[in-house]
């Protein structure tokens, strides 16, 4: 349930204009500095090495064992504890602190995730405790090249749709059995084609919170390679890639936004599984406009033949319209870059290298959609962790907390999206930018590559602008 | 020409005055204080077998005093969400859900019945930041 008010009109305007003049504003910039921006062939990273520190194995074993404790706490309560949604721990746990929290940690922090993952916590485990030592386990089928990540594009929509249209996603039981399914076919998959190949090619976890976390400011690596995604391709990682307990890993400071530059093992499919991911997360926000509604509602009259899941099928076909649509926008745009700069570049290698730039604005639009309704229903963890099962236990007292649902105001939500909205816009441009001068290698032709970017860009932003001033229906 | 009696006006009678002003001025005040914070009365009348087609927004600003005058043709339960107010209705009698309105947003009212089908809000108040 959101509380938040639509951004009144006034703001929509400043949002807008400021999104028109920044974009030029930053290409005029772009302009004049563009061989102080071309220079520098590696991202201009901080460099610092703490790897003793946070990535020390012990610490990420503990942290792993609380996630892994988590993950079954979750299960258990979802299948044996009160079925009322806002009484079970397992909903909140899943939609809001793991999902909506990871998502943010992962675009504001770093990729989290891959280090606490309590599948492929588990995984490595076994897999340790299992097989003989100096003889690591191989990989029963090598992932079949053709594949890519085909397979967590497929997924990840299996997912969205989960989360968007399901019916049973907030109803404890299912979502626990949903996710024990899940946890079969992870460890199965990891049995057969190793945990690493999995994790880069299969897992739509993995993979979203690792192209996410590209724009954390901290840049999370294994000794083996960057942790989720890219590098994707490469078969000998195959075994051991995600690090065992004893793998070494680093982290180092980055700017924000600098890891979305790194496009050089974007695979097509990878691609897709991007612009996927925006899609969804778009038409999460589209699912409760007014104007959405009245779409069901006029097709819910018109098409009664489809029997009493209308609106579920109805939802269906829009989720995946509006991903092809977002596929069909984007291909048609990367090939007017393709164009743009005399074909210099295919469009295929235009939609790969663009794709990730496209980032920014989708985490923008995170903040902007779900900060109040992560700090409001996020709360509900502080009275569900004392009560998990809902059997009216108080184990840290916490039981009858009530919720603040004046914590963030309705000021501080709309100045928050706005600045979030902007700030993701002018980062996209120029990153899109900075990628164009690097792949073209001439300031003229990056120039003209990016007006159908800017055009793309600042239509996007502005679809994200519409969404926050549109009242919430549910 | 001015009077022995004005010039050495008892100074009970200007403070009369003064304290007339203060009263206007509380007054006045009272009056922009009442603008403040009002009380904004909402009826809301709910048919349990026709469902409005659009629910209707009750818009008030923060720190009102909010009463629903709630009525139904069916015995019910009205659920505010977020401020998580609940009234049980009966039918041919208004029943007053009164709230002080002291968080902002959106907050969907819906009807709880007994009933599998998750039904649409009836109505949305919406608490603007002043």
């Amino acid at each position: 349930m959101r509380y938040d008010l639509p951004l009144p009109l006034g703001l929509w305007i400043i949002g807008a204009a400021g999104v028109i003049v920044l974009s030029f504003l930053i290409v005029a910039i772009a302009v004049r500095a563009n061989a102080s921006v071309a220079a520098p062939a590696q991202p201009n990273r901080v460099r610092w090495h703490v790897d003793n520190a946070v990535t020390r194995p012990n610490i990420r074993v503990f942290a792993q064992l609380f996630a892994v404790a988590a993950l079954i706490l979750i299960v258990v309560a979802g299948i044996i504890g009160d079925q009322t949604p806002t009484r079970n721990l397992a909903p909140t746990a899943v939609w809001i602190a793991w999902w909506v929290g990871f998502s943010y940690l992962s675009a504001l922090v770093g990729n989290v995730w891959s280090l606490v993952n309590p599948w492929a916590a588990v995984f490595v485990w076994c897999e340790r405790i299992l097989s003989k030592p100096r003889a690591p386990r191989r990989a029963k089928i090598d992932w079949p090249r053709s594949l890519g990540v085909w397979p967590a594009v497929v997924l990840f929509i299996v997912f969205a749709w989960l989360e968007l249209v399901w019916g049973g996603r907030s109803i404890p039981a299912q979502l626990a059995w949903l996710i024990v399914g899940f946890s079969v076919l992870t460890w199965t998959g990891m049995f057969i084609f190793g945990h690493g190949t999995w994790l880069t090619h299969v897992d739509p976890f993995a993979l979203a919170f690792g192209v996410l976390s590209k724009f954390g400011p901290i840049d999370i690596r294994s000794e083996h390679g960057v942790c989720g995604t890219s590098a994707a391709d490469n078969a000998s990682d195959r075994d051991g890639y995600h690090g065992g307990a004893g793998s070494r890993w680093s982290w180092k400071l980055r700017p924000p936004g600098t890891g979305l530059l790194d496009t050089e093992n974007m695979s097509l499919s990878l691609s897709v599984f991007v612009i996927v991911m925006l899609s969804t997360v778009t038409f999460d926000g589209v699912m409760a406009t007014p104007v959405w509604q009245r779409i069901e509602s006029a097709l819910y009259v018109a098409l009664p033949a489809l029997g009493n899941s209308r609106v579920a099928i109805i939802d269906t076909v829009g989720l995946l319209v509006f991903c092809v649509a977002f596929m069909a926008v984007y291909r048609l745009f990367a090939t007017l870059i393709a164009h743009a700069c005399g074909n210099r570049i295919t469009h295929d290698a235009a939609s790969r290298a663009f794709v990730l730039t496209l980032v920014p604005i989708a985490i923008a639009y995170l903040v902007a959609h779900y900060l109040g309704y992560f700090l409001i229903q996020g709360q509900l963890l502080i009275r569900l962790v004392s009560d998990p099962f809902g059997f009216g236990w108080n184990i840290f007292g916490t039981a009858h907390f009530r919720p603040n649902i004046g914590i963030v105001g309705a000021r501080f939500m709309w100045y928050t999206s706005l600045i979030a909205i902007v700030l993701g816009h002018i980062a996209a441009v120029f990153l899109a930018h900075v990628v164009a001068l690097r792949r073209l290698n001439d300031p003229h032709l990056a120039i003209r590559s990016q007006i159908p970017m800017l055009v793309l860009m600042i239509a996007y932003t502005m679809l994200s602008l519409w969404i926050i001033a549109q009242p919430i229906v549910e | 020409m001015i009077s022995p009696a004005e010039l050495f006006a008892p100074p009970g009678r200007r403070f009369s005055h003064s304290r007339r002003a203060l009263l206007a001025a509380a007054l006045l005040a009272a009056a922009i204080g009442s603008a403040r914070a009002e009380e904004r009365v909402f009826e809301l009348a709910i048919h349990s077998d026709a469902p409005t087609a659009e629910p209707a927004v009750l818009t008030a600003r923060q720190n009102d005093q909010v009463v629903i005058r709630l009525s139904s043709d069916k015995p019910l339960q009205v659920h505010l969400h977020g401020y998580d107010l609940e009234k049980d209705v009966v039918p041919n009698v208004v029943t007053a859900l009164r709230v002080t309105v002291t968080a902002t947003g959106r907050f969907p009212i819906e009807i709880h019945s007994k009933g599998p089908a998750k039904q649409r809000p009836v109505a949305y108040l919406e608490v603007r930041p002043r």
